[in-house]
Parts: C-alpha cells; structure tokens; sequence
C-alpha cells in the first residue's frame, strides 16, 4: 500500500508540440495507454517525454480529462458521466479534431470516445448539404454520380432530408 | 489494413485537385477538410457511433465518403421488408442467385415495382473491421449471407433478430399449389465453402426469433457445424417449441466450448421486440 501511494506521487513531464512542457503525476497519466506502455517499459528514463503532434491547448485539455477521471472514484460514475459531457459541450470543431486526434495518439479510450461520439452526433440526423458545410467537405460527385449514389443505397436516404 | 492505407492514400491523391481549386476561391484555412483526412480507425469509430442507415447515408457526401461506411465495426439492418428491398445487397441477392431458389420470390417483387434490378451495380464491398451483424430481415438467404460473411472477416458476433423464417415468406408470396412436390424454392442448401470469419472469430450467434422451421434448423445446423471457435449459440424460442431444443442439442459442433443457450421467448411492448 505504501509503495502505491509512493509511485502515486511520481511526476513526469510531458512536452507539446509548441515546446510547452507539462508536469503531470504518474496516476493521471496512466490513464493514456500510450504513456502506460512506455513507463511499463521503462521507455520513460527520459526527463521529458515529448508529444510533437500535440500543441499546449491540446495537451492542457487532454490532462483536464486524465486528471478528473484518474482522481474520481469509481463510485463517481454519476459525476464523472455529468463532466464528460459538460466537457465537450462548447467546443469548437478544430478543437474537437484536435482533441480526438489527440486521444487516439496516446491511446485514452473513454476521452477517444466521447470526442468520436461528439462528431458522430454532429453528423446524425442532419441534411447533407448542412454536414458538407460544417465540415467544409467538397462535394465533388457529380450530379449524376450524386443520384446515382443515393439510388444505390435508397434504403438509406428514405426520410433523409 | 495495408488494403485501407492503400485506398485511402489512393482516394486522398483524388481529391488533391479539386481541393487546390477551392482554395484560390476561399481561404485555405476556412475550408480545410479535417474530418475526410482522419485516420481510417477515427472514421471508422465515428461512424461506428452512428445507427447504419445514418452511416450508410454518408456515402452522398463526397466521392471519398462513398465507401468510408464499409470501415464500421457493426451493422444492424433493422428495416424489415420495404428498405431492404432497395439495397444493393438485396439487388446482389438476387442476381447471385437468379438461377438458384431465390429467383421466383424476386419475380414477385419485382413484379411489385422493383426495376432496374440487374443493371445495379451489385458488388458486395469488404467490411474489414465488422465485428457484429444484426439482421433485422428474417428471409436472408444463404447466398447473400455466405457472400457477406465472405467479405467480413472479423465478424464475432450475428444475430438474426426475426429469426430465419424463410416459410413465413413463402407464404406470403405463393398461392396454394404453388409449389408443389420437390420443388421447394427457399430451402436452399448451405453454402459449402466456410468463410474465413467462421474458422476464425465467429464467437456468437444468436436467433431472436427462432421458429424451428427446416431453414432455420439448417442454419444453425450450420453454424454448429463450420464455426471453429464458437463461444455461444443463443436461441430464443417460443414455449411450445422447447421440443425442437432436445434435437439441437444432439447436432454437431465444431467448437468444444460452445454452449447452446435457450430463451423462452418473451416480448416487450415497450421496445416492440423480443428478449
């Protein structure tokens, strides 16, 4: 137990991209697979742990998730649902690109799902014109290869605005 | 994997042209792309996090999105008849069996309004990460499903949520003294080649809907038979048909840790299904 509490408090450094450097406490970063990987293999002798495709907003962001879902126990589970989804709520989409970019880098499961959840709802339910638009996804079908597309799948575009 | 890298390295070469021609119209930054150039797992992820019909729609949104749904982890075809009737896959159906049993139940729908049948272009694509298929359709015939299975070969988990209830459909679209004798149309034989995904990963297969009839018995028969590392077999079955149980358990199994599991069947009218 006391050797638990002991490694509770090591810290490790993590650097961002624009060469912001981060302490983080090895119980907050173990909640990244990545980073677990590496401190199992003791890949971590290294001072500072570089994270060049992560930028400093990005990072900070990623560590709020780590910190609040490692610190919270599992009788939380109420609580930690009420974070997650407060934690996206406002974000913008470069942000959110970032943020599931980012959690699929260093492997953090619940963060990689709510961020793929947050786009996916995005997505749903709306018309397609209107997804293109917030995505700035060119449509580049033409209009026959469009129809043909939709008449391929109709089953898919029935009720589709 | 290497097959996804590939087509996706191939479809980003595609829309570099069209991309650079936007960009002297508007800023670059404005108009970046960033959910088209996620990695395949995101996409297949977010995706994934969509109900089918809504990932399958994606396709209309640009020429590299018309395959992206084919990256997700599950499908769940819940639509029945009248959807599936649409599909390419029931189109795919139809023309791989046109000489086989299945032909007749499609000359009846195609006398219902179904046109243009055998011009679709009817290539089943790989579904490389599918790991669970729900069928909502109870008339999957073998041909379309050994095809499927064919073309998903991390499939872990099927489920046939109205059973197979190929006599169900057979009366619906025969009349009396239709099929007479031996010819008995939807009662086709299994496949005899195995999909890779049974020898493999196949782990559960449940019917929700079980009937007994002779279709559904060889089915499972099947299943039992070909699926190497099968973990369960559910069967959810209607009181009275308990009997059909006993021979069930009498067939054949491939796998030494498959267990047959059976469910009396009971419905819940709030979700208007069963289990």
């Amino acid at each position: 137990m006391a050797s638990s509490i002991e490694n509770n408090n090591e810290k490790l450094t993590l650097k961002s991209s624009d060469g912001e450097e981060f302490l983080v406490e090895k119980h907050v970063a173990l909640q990244s697979t990545l980073l677990q990987n590496m401190l199992d293999s003791d890949c971590s002798s290294a001072d500072v742990i570089p994270l060049p495709k992560i930028d400093a907003r990005t990072l900070a962001l990623v560590l709020g998730y780590c910190k609040k879902h490692a610190d919270a126990s599992s009788s939380k589970q109420g609580e930690l649902n009420s974070f997650d989804s407060e934690f996206l709520k406002d974000m913008d989409m470069g942000a959110l690109f970032n943020l599931v970019l980012a959690a699929n880098f260093m492997e953090i499961k619940g963060l990689l799902d709510i961020a793929a959840q947050k786009i996916a709802d995005t997505i749903k339910d709306k018309p397609h014109q209107e997804v293109r638009e917030i995505f700035h996804v060119e449509n580049d079908y033409t209009p026959e290869e469009e129809a043909a597309v939709r008449e391929e799948n109709r089953w898919a575009f029935e009720g589709f605005p | 994997m290497i097959c996804i890298f590939f087509w996706l390295t191939r479809t980003n070469l595609g829309s570099k042209s069209k991309r650079h021609k936007l960009s002297k119209k508007q800023n670059v930054l404005q108009v970046e792309d960033r959910i088209s150039n996620l990695p395949g797992n995101l996409i297949s992820r977010i995706l994934s996090s969509l109900p089918t019909k809504s990932a399958v729609a994606t396709s209309v949104l640009s020429t590299r999105w018309k395959q992206f749904w084919t990256l997700v982890t599950s499908l769940e075809f819940d639509c029945r008849k009248v959807c599936f009737l649409n599909s390419p896959y029931f189109h795919f159906q139809f023309v791989q069996s046109k000489f086989s049993c299945y032909s007749r139940i499609f000359d009846q729908v195609e006398c219902r309004g179904m046109k243009h049948v055998q011009e679709m272009d009817s290539e089943l694509p790989v579904f490389p990460n599918l790991t669970s298929l729900v069928l909502g359709a109870g008339y999957v015939g073998w041909e379309w499903l050994s095809q499927f299975l064919e073309k998903s070969p991390c499939l872990e988990s099927l489920v046939f949520k109205e059973g197979y209830q190929s006599d169900h459909y057979r009366d619906e679209y025969y009349e009396e003294g239709d099929s007479e004798g031996d010819d008995k149309p939807l009662l086709c034989r299994p496949p005899e080649n195995v999909p890779s995904c049974l020898r493999s990963n196949l782990k559960i297969i449940k019917f929700v809907n079980f009937q007994g009839d002779d279709g559904e018995l060889k089915m499972v028969e099947y299943f039992l038979k070909n699926a190497e590392v099968l973990g369960a077999a559910g069967l959810a079955v209607a009181k009275q048909q308990l009997e059909v149980t006993t021979n069930l358990l009498m067939l054949p199994r491939s796998s030494k840790t498959c267990q047959i599991e059976f469910v009396i069947r009971r419905y819940n009218f709030c979700t208007g299904s069963f289990y």
